[in-house]
């Protein structure tokens, strides 16, 4: 299931972004650039695109405006002082995975130790692996077409998905949750994100 | 269900970091061996991050207010740390030339040493003084305690007390240029003399010499003009010579 972006196709999806009227790949390279050159305007900038969906993913896992707040305030000062973190591939999709993490790190604190705050926050450690041309050519899709690829998803696939990533479940706990096969868990889960891929992918070659 | 699908299933979780500790660490070792897996890894990765857009706040005003009071926040901080860190940069990289900073550093240095020079004499000057006024002190003493003798010399006054030995001298000329006055002793059954201290009247001709030996083994003293350093034997002949009776 593998799908190679061609050159044409990056192209096309140059077009596409002219259209809907977002940045550029090559824009973000360059805001990244300026970014980690500290430039100011330029990480305001970061903030203007990404801020809703850091402070989306913060709220919708801690579910109150304060944390989710003061998570995405640790997470663009994490930028901030480190943009060199983000390496290569979307990075939507690299600050949501640190969202993710850093407001399932408050809750876990919360559970052990009820009256800390917000204490430190953990990278997304992954292991070393060439990010892809595809997932950088994602990057300029709007939230709005994401949503849309998503809603694609099978609903017993994508709420698994959503378990996974808003709650932190492990595949064993889903399936006590769901009352359903590990088996089965695992495979729905695995289904729905390359039907998610697919869909991403076709959005940006159309 | 083959092996390597249940494989490729694993990998989608820990790509979705779903997997439990002890499972992900073999999903991680399994991906450094199976180039299938990180392939499957690869793609799925940030995919599966892209969930997160379920949750991105729609544009509300409340969500906006939040999101500016954040960004006021953030942007206060970053002014706040980059100006600490523009100070630290600032010893980093200097903004005056290196060779106007050691030359700077020079001069400082020349400077402190002078002054430093300048207090080493003014420590040497502080301690003779303290010594003349201690001497002047004990010739007080001499001059002052009951059964003091007086003995009249041409020069002067010789004062006694027990085995302190003192003089007093008058109307000494200026020694000549590039000379001073010294004082002798000799000892008893002795026929070299034994040089003490070298000295310069003040403007009215007076001096003090105060003898350290014991008085009671002095045969006789007496004082010369001798080159500035002193000798250690008369070069000159005596001013005067008092024997000690």
């Amino acid at each position: 299931m593998f799908v190679k972006i061609s050159p044409g196709v990056r192209r096309r999806a140059g077009l596409l972004f002219e259209q809907t009227n977002h940045d550029r790949v090559g824009d973000i390279d360059a805001l990244l650039t300026r970014v980690i050159a500290r430039d100011a305007t330029a990480f305001e900038s970061m903030y203007d695109r990404y801020g809703r969906l850091v402070f989306g993913i913060a709220r919708r896992i801690l579910g109150d405006d304060v944390s989710a707040e003061d998570v995405t305030q640790a997470v663009f000062l994490k930028v901030w002082h480190a943009p060199t973190h983000f390496r290569m591939g979307s990075l939507s999709a690299w600050l949501a995975r640190v969202a993710r993490n850093a407001a399932l790190d408050v809750l876990r604190t919360r559970s052990r130790h009820p009256t800390d705050s917000l204490s430190q926050m953990s990278p997304p450690t992954e292991p070393s692996v060439q990010s892809r041309v595809d997932d950088v050519v994602i990057d300029r899709l709007t939230g709005e077409a994401v949503r849309n690829a998503l809603a694609s998803v099978p609903e017993e696939q994508r709420s698994l998905i959503e378990m996974a990533f808003f709650d932190g479940l492990t595949h064993q706990q889903m399936a006590q949750r769901t009352e359903t096969p590990l088996g089965t868990v695992k495979t729905r889960i695995r289904s729905g994100l390359r039907r998610l891929r697919t869909v991403l992918i076709e959005k940006v070659e159309r | 269900m083959s092996y390597h699908t249940d494989e490729l299933e694993r990998t989608a979780l820990l790509a979705l970091d779903a997997l439990p500790a002890s499972e992900e660490r073999q999903a991680k070792e399994h991906l450094r061996l199976c180039r299938e897996c990180t392939q499957e890894y690869a793609e799925l990765l940030q995919v599966g991050s892209l969930i997160g857009y379920r949750a991105e706040a729609s544009p509300t005003a409340e969500t906006s207010a939040a999101l500016d009071r954040v960004k006021t926040r953030l942007l206060a901080e970053i002014s706040r740390r980059d100006k600490a860190l523009a100070s630290f940069d600032w010893w980093r990289t200097p903004r005056v030339p290196r060779w106007a900073f050691a030359l700077a550093c020079f001069a400082l240095v020349c400077f402190v040493g002078w002054e430093s020079a300048e207090l080493h004499h003014a420590t040497l000057a502080s301690q003779r003084a303290a010594a003349e006024i201690a001497q002047r002190q004990i010739q007080l003493d001499v001059l002052l305690a009951p059964g003091t003798t007086r003995t009249t010399l041409p020069q002067g006054l010789l004062l006694r007390h027990g085995r302190r030995l003192a003089v007093l001298l008058d109307h000494l000329p200026p020694p000549p240029s590039h000379r001073i006055y010294q004082a002798w002793l000799l000892p008893i059954h002795q026929k070299r003399m034994v040089p003490q201290a070298t000295f310069i009247p003040d403007t009215s001709g007076r001096a003090a010499v105060v003898f350290t030996a014991d008085a009671s083994v002095i045969q006789a003293i007496a004082v010369s003009t001798e080159p500035v350093g002193g000798s250690q034997q008369p070069t000159t002949t005596p001013l005067f010579v008092h024997v000690l009776g």
